[in-house]
């Protein structure tokens, strides 16, 4: 009887845990938060049913004396806190990710900060640094706990997107058709492991399984995609997509298939491909110039931004499933660059 | 100036048929060098601002416009780069015009009107509408003239003006005019700072990085033969060091250093009925961007450009003037984001004016260029005015003007487009002037059409890249009002603009941005014996900040007064010490989005007159 007592206790005690689990964590739990640059950079919110849409919601929660900056480029998260990156401003705000409320400011460290990653307690975050010199590239190391800047490690190339796998962080070297490095990083003690040349200006990277998934995108010749193996760093294969295609981006993993973009085209395929057609999986009905500017798949629905291409005026986000269908069309902001999900 | 010359100026000015002369001596042909302005400007419409009221406000070009004109600026903040909208065109097709020549920047094809000092020019005009054939690229919306003045006659003449303001703003103007019936010089010197750091109303910030410290020299001679020679030296240096005000108080702190210098020679020969002139110009202009003012890396760029002109008026009959200029320019340009190209531009015009009776007059002009780096459309004007009676004169006038496309356009290192073509428009306008005997009101309305407006897109192979592909119609109305009288020693004038603007592009029929449908000022001024009183007044409708219009993110309109005393110490003339209260309703107001604008704030000042 004593042990039916006991875990009846437990029983009910795992009952409360569920519930809690399902109470929305704030306002914009559940949802979609869609990036927009700006100008003065905004954030969107969606319901995860779509059937929510809130512009601006920094503004709302926090009032019109703060802002998150000129060009606003990334988000990351570390546990229930959002890291919004301006490289316009060269700050990081922190906000709760569920709420909104704003939290702090980093300010000290940055010059042209772009994307961020978090790992055993620091968020690494790439700096552009200056625009007329491509090697002076740095990455600002951030205490989370008292979001002091601490020593940056330097690059010595371009450093762009950046991810964390096993302890080591990948940094692609890659800006508008320029550059052709990953830099494989040790946080642990700031160096440079190796660099692995990948041919062509490299713009998104996936890890999936042990294997690197590096799109390199081109404007004058073929694009391709390289595989790297991470157990030594070595380039497993390529696969150089059709010359018709254009400069393709975006490169997204989820439940074993790879999705990109060129331009307003999404294309879907799977991961040991040895060679890709141009037929695309759909094509986002628009003439602006920009589509495509922000992509993520997730949850089994493909999300895609349209800015105006003007950058003048408020731009909309696609909606598809993972199978081509169109779902929604939303407005959001002015020139929306990433899609981030609270679930 | 007292009020009776300043009502001789007017009567003249409007008196141009009536009394069938072909000079106004307000814009005195003989003293200025800008004839044409003078000569060819009938059938539009020319508001002239004389030192007093120059004196009467700030000293930036981009305040007195905005105060004293149906001209819209937009500011990135108090003091820094400002650029016009003259009825709702674009900045590059408003052109300003010193002495005679265009100054527009080579590179962005506009001024910055907050790099001009007013306290250099004898007299500023503002004339609407279209004037390429006479003054080239970018006059399209209208032109905007500094004239320096040369006369030849005894005088002395010194004055020293120093001011003092809120936020640290220092203001000293000196300028020296000696003469005789032979020779003549006038040097002045303008410095101006400030450090700008004023506290945003109803918010905890305030204006940050956003002082300034600008500097210009104007050296004018002149030496006259005998009647029928002279010659006349212009030189203007202009220095600017500013700071760009942050938008968010992270932002990294930049700043910006121009050097301009322009500098004219003239020699006029008057033999029978012709004047020749021959005018030679170099003009240059230098600047620094410094992303980070804490770093030396700057980008810069450098544009020289000489001109020579030779201009042949011919007075055929006593009411037929003919007028041909030739013009050859070679412009040498060089930056850090910029090809180092020659630009080589010649170019041929031919003006009549022809009065006809007593009660009309016509104009009619054609200018065609001949360029290295684009094709110039055939330009032309005309235009007829009439005297239905003696208080009301009707104008007309139809012009197709141009801008070019600058070097920015052609050669910027990452996306500059050589295969562009000129903007070009069609326009034309009616004006209604009345006359009577303290008040002048005139109310024009236009129409003007522009082809191939040049606009950066994204492109493929770079970020951006410049294209003819805009077509813009903007129309409207301006009414200008003045009304002067004396009530034994008391004095007062009353001046107004208001301007109704619509500006669209063609393909979305949207209203361009930062273009308000309504824009009004007026200013009232009161004197009596040694004290003199003037209250203005600015009114700058809601504009929209998003090309589609989208209304949550207008800008709301905005009304700001400023009041000014000022009393005469001693003899009339001599010494005069003057109080500014500036935006005294301390109105909370952004011109740009997210540049908010100085709220209640004063300046003071004392003008030293031997």
């Amino acid at each position: 009887m004593l042990l039916a007592s006991i875990s009846a206790i437990f029983l009910f005690a795992s009952c409360d845990n569920d519930d809690d689990n399902d109470a929305p964590l704030g306002t914009y739990d559940n949802g979609i938060l869609v990036l927009n640059e700006g100008g003065l950079g905004t954030v969107s919110f969606i319901s995860a049913d779509l059937a929510t849409v809130e512009q601006d919601v920094f503004a709302l929660v926090n009032g019109n004396e703060q802002d998150i900056g000129a060009y606003v480029q990334s988000m990351f998260f570390d546990g229930d806190r959002a890291f919004i990156i301006s490289n316009g401003s060269n700050k990081i705000t922190v906000v709760n990710r569920y709420t909104f409320e704003y939290l702090a400011t980093i300010t000290a460290g940055f010059q042209v900060p772009r994307y961020g990653v978090v790992f055993n307690g620091k968020a690494y975050v790439t700096n552009s640094n200056s625009f007329s010199n491509p090697t002076d590239d740095f990455i600002a190391v951030i205490n989370l706990s008292t979001l002091a800047v601490e020593a940056p490690i330097t690059i010595n190339n371009q450093a762009e997107k950046i991810i964390e796998e096993n302890g080591k962080l990948y940094v692609s070297g890659g800006f508008y058709g320029e550059g052709n490095l990953i830099s494989v990083i040790n946080p642990a003690n700031k160096s440079i492991v190796t660099t692995i040349n990948v041919g062509e200006s490299p713009n998104s990277l996936e890890e999936e399984n042990g294997i690197l998934y590096v799109l390199c995108g081109s404007y004058t010749s073929a694009s391709k995609m390289v595989r790297v193996r991470l157990s030594d760093n070595l380039i497993l294969s390529e696969v150089t997509f059709p010359q018709t295609m254009g400069n393709a981006a975006n490169l997204d993993i989820e439940n074993n298939k790879i999705y990109f973009s060129v331009g307003a085209k999404v294309y879907k395929t799977d991961l040991n491909v040895t060679t890709v057609s141009d037929s695309p999986l759909f094509t986002v009905p628009s003439n602006e110039a920009y589509t495509g500017y922000g992509f993520a798949v997730n949850n089994n629905r493909i999300f895609i931004s349209d800015p105006a291409s003007d950058f003048s005026s408020d731009g909309s986000i696609f909606i598809y499933n993972t199978s081509g269908t169109f779902i929604d069309e939303i407005p959001v902001g002015l020139g929306p660059n990433g899609f981030y999900f609270n679930d | 100036m007292t009020a009776k010359k300043l009502l001789l100026f007017s009567i003249l000015l409007w008196c141009q048929l009536v009394c069938a002369q072909q000079n106004s001596v307000a814009l005195d042909v003989v003293i200025i060098s800008d004839v044409q302005l003078a000569r060819f400007s009938s059938t539009q419409s020319v508001q002239i601002l004389n030192d007093s009221v120059i004196e009467n406000n700030h000293p930036s070009l981009s305040s007195l416009l905005r105060y004293n004109s149906v001209m819209v600026f937009k500011e990135n903040g108090f003091g820094m780069v400002s650029s016009p909208a003259f009825r709702g065109t674009s900045a590059q097709q408003t052109a300003v015009i010193w002495n005679g020549i265009n100054i527009n920047s080579q590179f962005n094809g506009q001024t910055d009107f907050n790099a001009i000092s007013t306290g250099e020019f004898n007299s500023i005009a503002i004339r609407g509408g279209g004037g390429s054939v006479i003054y080239g690229s970018s006059a399209i919306g209208g032109t905007v003239h500094l004239n320096n003045e040369i006369q030849f006659k005894r005088q002395f003449n010194n004055e020293i003006r120093t001011n003092y303001g809120s936020f640290n703003t220092v203001g000293v103007h000196y300028n020296v005019a000696a003469g005789s019936e032979k020779f003549m010089t006038r040097i002045s010197f303008s410095k101006n700072s400030s450090d700008n750091d004023f506290e945003y109303v109803d918010s905890n910030r305030k204006n940050e990085n956003g002082a300034f410290d600008n500097r210009s020299l104007t050296a004018n001679f002149g030496y006259q033969f005998n009647a029928s020679h002279a010659i006349k030296v212009y030189s203007y240096f202009f220095s600017g060091n500013r700071q760009f005000s942050l938008l968010t108080p992270t932002d990294t702190r930049s700043k910006y250093h121009d050097l301009n210098m322009r500098n004219l020679f003239e020699y006029t020969a008057i033999f029978n009925r012709f004047t020749s002139k021959i005018k030679l110009a170099f003009l240059s202009e230098n600047y620094h961007h410094f992303e980070d003012s804490s770093a030396d890396f700057s980008s810069f760029g450098k544009a020289e450009t000489a001109i020579a002109k030779y201009d042949l008026a011919f007075a055929l009959t006593k009411d037929i003037l003919l007028n041909s200029v030739i013009e050859f320019s070679q412009t040498t340009g060089i930056g850090s984001d910029v090809g180092n190209v020659t630009r080589e531009i010649g170019s041929a015009s031919f003006l009549m004016s022809h009065i006809v009776g007593k009660r009309l007059q016509y104009e009619v002009g054609f200018r065609k260029e001949s360029a290295t780096d684009y094709n110039s459309p055939f330009l032309f004007s005309g235009g007829i005015v009439t005297a239905i009676s003696e208080k009301y004169k009707l104008k007309w006038n139809a012009s197709r003007n141009f801008r070019i496309p600058t070097y920015n356009d052609l050669y910027w290192t990452e996306g500059g487009n050589p295969d562009l073509k000129p903007e070009s428009s069609y326009q034309t306008e009616i004006g209604n002037e009345f006359t009577f005997k303290n008040l002048q009101f005139s109310l024009t309305s236009y129409i003007i059409r522009i082809e191939d407006m040049i606009q950066w897109l994204p492109g493929v192979a770079s970020s951006w890249l410049p294209r003819n592909v805009n077509n813009v119609r903007t129309y409207g109305g301006e009414i200008l009002i003045n009304w002067k009288k004396s009530f034994g020693q008391n004095a007062v004038t009353i001046n107004g603009n208001y301007a109704y603007t619509v500006s669209e592009d063609l393909a979305t029929g949207k209203q361009l941005i930062y273009i308000p449908f309504h824009k009004a000022t007026a200013s009232l001024g009161y004197a009596y014996k040694k004290f003199s009183a003037n209250y203005q007044v600015l009114f700058n409708g809601e504009v929209f900040t998003r090309s589609d219009n989208a209304p949550r993110y207008n800008l709301d309109s905005y009304t700001v007064s400023n009041v000014g005393l000022a009393y005469q110490i001693g003899k009339s003339d001599t010494l005069k010490a003057g109080v500014q209260l500036l935006n005294i309703f301390n109105e909370k107001y952004e011109v740009m989005v997210r540049r908010p604008f100085p709220g209640r704030h004063f300046n003071a000042y004392l003008t030293f007159k031997f």
